[in-house]
């Protein structure tokens, strides 16, 4: 693997080299497959999934006569009192407000986890995991129910709060494994040399952890960017929709606009490959500190 | 005196609580209120002929809920969906995250392929697998007809229907568990290759006694937090087959929603039913957390 | 054992080279140290003899072997690195056997070997310890037993005693030393500190922009320099250096630094008589300058700016105009800052170097 040195081509070489990438392609063509039907019926005229192409190589559905008409319509969607503008809008400030949130409550927390003892430490890092093991579903009722209280209901916080809570369970466990691949002599010389534990945690933690920093983010991202269930309970004003909320309304009981649902799936993945892209640079930098260590 | 050590420790440990603080007043109130709150709800009769007036009647939700014969196919059903999923999943990651970090050219074009299925809103590419295991018209079978194979029933048939869904919710899990290994495999220091090198271990052999003992705690942080998610995942359970045929495909999470929102809406019921699988997950949980060292100090 | 030839080797990286045509022999059982300031050449050469880097051009030899093409682990070669790299999942004693096991070695004889390393490192009480649970001094010695447990033919050392403190870094030096003598293997050194490269050398290799300058015992590389960089580079007070012109009053030849100037020692006229009006750099150490309050004739005067009680002896720092010099005097001489004494630049001792190419002439 990385590091092993010879540089000469060798047989072995060649035909690991070649199994290897075999081996990706097979995963990547897996990975991309379902979704080329997705795209193909975002560019497919009309409403419905059985008809309209033909297929390449018999398996590639290729749209017979490829039209734009279905991003159009996402763009110009509308329902009483909101616009895609406004739902984009709303999922922008959620998400970004998520991912902010998260970040800004996980590190410390991760932080004291790592580096500090007191007591309780390990049966409240273990009642962080518990969230995950109650079925989301039921929850969501008394959330509403809380939220109802506080006047939060049909409100952005109402979505940021639970989204943010709900990223903890893997966010703080990243970073304080983190945090603890991160020798405490790099702590101990920042102190030497002047700086307060605050700035050695700006200064030296941060940095050497972004690669997990990163994995958070983009946990939290995905986390808001397309939920569906929560959303659905606590925003109820058409404005206040968020995408996945929109995404939704296209199929009814009775219809379903499976092209423009295509197309906005479609377009609604296009942040997170965006995302993805920008945090890349940050999972692989090779500095040596990595995400999650027990 | 003990009373005044502990709040001396207490005490001292001002700040690291005051770190945890925010996090922990969200988990207070967005989680364990709802917990506390479904507990309650499982032990009256809250459905939707009781929406707001109900009453405690003790533990007969889940003397109805154990007493049904088709409970312990479910909770088969649920452990199996466990551990097929998981297992294949994190060890496709792993072999992904491995590859990816040796040398291969493309890196980045591949990676973008691969998380795709994390991407996209698995609504609709559970639908599109849906569609590809149509028995006539599915991608599936037109592939087996080429090799003069008979179409299988994917869908209606009891014994494909099962990994049917598990080959979709695996598809849907490995990018993820690709991402945090990528991560955790970056944290090794190149030198730690080189000296293995030169004192004889390469390529599997390094993957061997290197980088998997280095990697390990990241490998069971996603044994664990993929079984708790995989035991209550609902989406691909439900959104392919419905659980069906019959209660083939039903797992815990699927009948609690059928039972909450299916018809009958009797929430009282599934909330007795979140409550089952929180305590099945629980324990083996604290097992394991325990015994892997998750929460110990570095 | 082997000696390892090492046979015009270039290294590029990108376009810039970082090894240039680099050619060196070091004998069975020899102590080379390669010497030089960062970024010379000297890691990427030992990397290359690892094989964990592959030469632009030219040949590498271990024993008669062409390494060329040959895996690190075939090589019989051992390293330690200046991060010990130990393996932070192992128990000490593991690390030690790690090398045995990947070559499917009896388990008896494994234990074998790792006791006796242990014991000859002294690391015995640690064997089932972590390497996170030792000290600086502790990981350094596991990482020499983890090289010397296989008993190859080639210890390869990237700076290993860098990451010590002090005092410990001469202890183990000294202890370093011995114990290649008793096991005998050749041995390949890198390091940018000249000290250490004294002590420990057989012949030192000092390198600059990857170019080797001058390969020679310790002494001789110390009392004959080849060329400005190695009198500079050895050594400690650093060498003073002096440019001026040769004159001649006579049969006497002098040095004219424009502001002073100082005849040369006899010994050095005749090398020096065709360099006659030409610039040149004279060379001298603080240990053959002498240093007297007293105002004589043919020393030069310089002002004190500075001075080192190193204990048993003291280093005066001198200036006159732009030009620095030092000079070793007793530790009771007395330096005050600011006041004037007399320093003796004439010794048989001193070098010259040509202006333009840096080499020694005398």
């Amino acid at each position: 693997m990385k590091g092993s040195a010879g540089g000469r081509w060798t047989v072995g070489k060649v035909v690991q080299s070649a199994l290897k990438h075999a081996f990706l392609i097979i995963m990547a063509v897996i990975s991309i497959y379902p979704v080329l039907w997705v795209v193909s019926t975002a560019f497919t005229p009309g409403e419905t999934l059985a008809t309209g192409w033909h297929f390449l190589l018999g398996f590639v559905p290729i749209p017979d006569h490829p039209t734009l008409d279905h991003f159009a319509s996402v763009l110009n969607l509308q329902v009483t009192g909101g616009t895609f503008a406004d739902w984009l809008r709303n999922s922008l400030v959620i998400t970004v407000s998520t991912v902010l949130a998260s970040v800004a409550l996980t590190l410390p927390a991760g932080y004291a986890f790592s580096r500090r003892v007191f007591p309780g430490r390990g049966a409240l890092m273990f009642s962080f995991l518990l969230p995950t093991m109650f079925p989301g579903v039921v929850t969501i009722i008394p959330q509403f129910l809380i939220f109802a209280t506080l006047g939060l209901v049909n409100s952005y916080l109402g979505c940021i709060i639970p989204y943010t809570v709900g990223s903890f369970a893997l966010s703080i466990f990243i970073m304080k494994g983190a945090f603890d691949s991160v020798p405490r002599d790099l702590d101990e010389a920042a102190t030497i040399d002047g700086a307060s534990e605050f700035r050695a945690f700006w200064q030296i933690l941060i940095p050497l952890t972004l690669p997990s920093i990163a994995t958070v983010s983009l946990w939290a991202f995905m986390g808001s960017w397309l939920d569906f269930a929560l959303a659905h309970v606590m925003l109820q004003s058409n404005s206040l929709w968020t995408l996945p909320l929109a995404l939704y309304s296209l199929i009814t009981p009775t219809y379903t606009y499976y092209g423009t649902f295509s197309a906005m799936s479609l377009i609604m993945a296009v942040p997170v490959f965006i995302v993805f892209m920008i945090f890349q640079k940050y999972l692989v930098t090779g500095l040596t500190s990595g995400s999650v260590k027990g | 005196m003990i009373l005044a050590s502990v709040l001396e420790r207490l005490k001292a440990s001002k700040t690291s609580y005051l770190y945890i603080l925010p996090a922990l007043i969200g988990l207070l109130f967005l989680v364990l209120y709802p917990f506390a709150y479904d507990i309650y709800i499982s032990f009256t009769n809250m459905n939707i002929g009781h929406i707001r007036e109900f009453s405690l009647i003790g533990f007969t939700n889940f003397s109805y809920i154990f007493s049904d014969p088709d409970f312990i196919v479910i909770v088969e059903n649920t452990v199996v969906w466990t551990v097929a999923n998981v297992i294949p999943t994190v060890a496709l990651g792993l072999l992904l995250a491995l590859i990816l970090n040796s040398k291969v050219r493309g890196k980045n074009v591949y990676r973008m392929f691969l998380i795709v299925p994390w991407a996209m809103p698995s609504f609709i590419t559970l639908l599109i697998w849906k569609g590809m295991y149509d028995l006539q018209y599915g991608v599936f079978n037109k592939f087996l007809e080429q090799f003069g194979v008979a179409p299988i029933n994917w869908l209606g048939d009891c014994h494909w229907a099962f990994p049917a869904i598990v080959i979709a919710n695996i598809w849907l899990g490995y990018p993820f568990m690709m991402i945090i290994f990528s991560g955790a495999l970056q944290s090794i220091p190149t030198e730690l290759y080189e000296a293995a090198s030169i004192d004889g271990a390469v390529g599997y052999r390094q993957m061997l006694h290197i980088t998997i003992p280095l990697i390990r705690p990241t490998i069971i942080l996603g044994l664990l937090l993929g079984s708790i998610w995989t035991f209550n995942n609902f989406n691909s359970a439900y959104l392919i087959t419905a659980g069906g045929p019959g209660i083939c495909t039903t797992i815990f999470i699927t009948q609690a929603y059928n039972l909450a929102f299916g018809g009958l809406l009797n929430f009282s019921v599934a909330a007795a039913y979140a409550l089952i699988a929180f305590v099945f997950l629980f324990f083996p949980g604290l097992l394991w957390t325990r015994y892997m060292g998750v929460t110990k100090s570095s | 054992m082997a000696r390892v030839s090492i046979q015009n080797v270039t290294k590029v990286y990108k376009a810039s080279p970082a090894v240039k045509d680099l050619s060196l022999d070091i004998a069975d059982g020899e102590f080379l140290v390669l010497l030089g300031p960062s970024g010379c050449g000297k890691t990427t050469t030992l990397r290359m003899v690892a094989g964990l880097e592959r030469p632009t051009d030219g040949s590498i030899y271990i024993g008669e072997s062409l390494v060329n093409d040959v895996h690190p682990k075939d090589r019989d070669i051992a390293m330690v690195f200046q991060s010990y790299a130990l393996y932070p999942h192992m128990t000490v004693h593991d690390n030690l056997a790690f090398p045995l096991k990947m070559r499917k070695e009896p388990k008896e004889k494994i234990e074998e070997k790792v006791s006796k390393a242990a014991a000859t490192l002294e690391i015995t009480e640690l064997l089932q310890r972590r390497p996170r649970e030792l000290s600086g001094g502790q990981r350094q010695r596991v990482a020499l037993g983890r090289a010397i447990v296989r008993n190859p033919k080639v210890f390869l050392m990237d700076e290993p005693l860098s990451n010590l403190d002090a005092k410990l870094r001469v202890q183990t030096r000294v202890e370093l030393k011995n114990l290649q003598k008793r096991i005998g293997t050749t041995t390949i050194y890198v390091t940018h500190d000249q000290a250490e490269a004294m002590t420990l050398a057989d012949r030192v290799a000092i390198m600059k922009q990857g170019v080797i300058q001058q390969v020679g015992p310790p002494a001789q590389v110390y009392a004959h320099p080849s060329n400005k960089f190695v009198a500079g580079f050895v050594g400690s007070p650093a060498m003073n250096f002096l440019e001026g012109v040769i004159t001649s009053s006579g049969s006497e030849l002098s040095l004219n630094c424009g502001d002073f100037s100082f005849p040369l020692d006899q010994s050095q006229s005749s090398s020096l008589t065709r360099l006659l009006g030409k610039k040149v750099t004279y060379g001298i150490r603080a240990e053959d300058v002498s240093v007297t309050q007293q105002s004589t004739e043919n020393y030069v005067e310089v002002s004190v700016f500075g001075s080192e009680q190193m204990g048993s002896e003291q280093f005066v720092h001198g200036k006159r105009g732009k030009q620095d010099i030092v000079a070793r005097a007793s530790t009771n001489f007395r330096a005050d800052i600011g006041s004037s004494v007399w320093m003796n630049l004439t010794s048989p001792n001193g070098h010259v170097f040509d202006s333009a190419s840096e080499e020694a002439v005398v």
